[in-house]
């Protein structure tokens, strides 16, 4: 069911682009951020919008069909066009207000600070 | 060819419906293969990479390519007759190595892709940018590809 939630309602627009998973992305925590990385090539990054939440990151756009495009015709056609949005649920609490993110090569790269550095907790197992 | 797992992630119950459909595309595709002989109804992303855009003007050839991620050389690009071959390796940078990672959907790794363009082109004058992650390639149709008005005399 947490699936649910990470890929949006089923009827929302943008669900059948590419499969119900664009963009492909990475999530991957640090001691002190957490990076997350989408692949949404030959976007114009004032069509991205990043969305923090509680701990949900939201990434919408528009992928605009390449201008040059236009004046051409087609003899074979793969790439996809249109509205996508993927939400994904970050691993820990972050703070709201200290988010960055960068478009480079065609990937977003958003990076998030979270609010208690991490200590994970080790357990011993000791013999009975 | 990367396989880039799209439809591999684990499956939970409500999702069926759409795996359904799924195999029923994928059973029409195959019986369209089979009657027109046509390999072109293969469907965008399905195991296929990198996805292209293939369009002439009156003029060039355009092959455009989403290429993620992709440093410029490490891309080889080669042109004989009329087929394009493409290829190369990707590499996804890691995070730093006491970070863990939630999520990896991302995949690196070498690609190959051969293009047949419908006449031959003049390989000299091919050109090649990249930009956002999208790969343009124009290459100059041969003089005896181009069209040719007929006088009526």
């Amino acid at each position: 069911m947490a699936r649910f939630f990470e890929t949006g309602f089923p009827f929302e627009p943008g669900f059948w682009f590419e499969g119900a998973d664009f963009p492909t992305l990475d999530v991957s925590e640090g001691r002190k951020k957490i990076t997350v990385k989408a692949e949404i090539p030959g976007m114009d990054k004032d069509d991205l919008e990043v969305n923090v939440k509680g701990n949900l990151l939201t990434i919408r756009g528009e992928k605009a069909e390449d201008r040059e495009e236009e004046h051409e015709d087609f003899f074979h056609r793969e790439r996809r066009y249109g509205s996508f949005h993927r939400a994904v649920a970050l691993p820990a609490e972050v703070d709201p207000d200290d988010v960055s993110a960068s478009y480079k090569r065609g990937v977003l790269k958003v990076t998030l600070k979270k609010q208690k550095e991490s200590s994970p907790h080790k357990i011993r197992v000791r013999a009975a | 060819m990367i396989v880039r797992g799209m439809f591999n992630t684990p499956n939970w119950g409500w999702q069926s419906p759409f795996e359904e459909m799924e195999a029923m595309r994928r059973r029409i595709d195959h019986l369209n293969r089979l009657f027109t002989g046509d390999s072109s109804t293969a469907r965008a992303g399905a195991g296929v990479f990198p996805l292209i855009n293939v369009t002439e003007d009156k003029d060039n050839y355009y092959v455009r390519a989403e290429l993620p991620g992709l440093q410029a050389d490490a891309l080889e690009i080669s042109i004989t007759g009329n087929s394009l071959s493409l290829s190369g390796n990707r590499e996804i940078a890691g995070e730093a190595a006491e970070a863990k990672y939630h999520r990896r959907e991302r995949e690196g790794g070498k690609f190959s892709r051969v293009i047949e363009l419908p006449e031959h082109v003049d390989s000299d004058r091919a050109s090649a940018k990249m930009k956002n992650g999208v790969l343009t390639i124009t290459m100059p149709k041969a003089e005896s590809a181009k069209p040719r008005q007929i006088q009526v005399k």
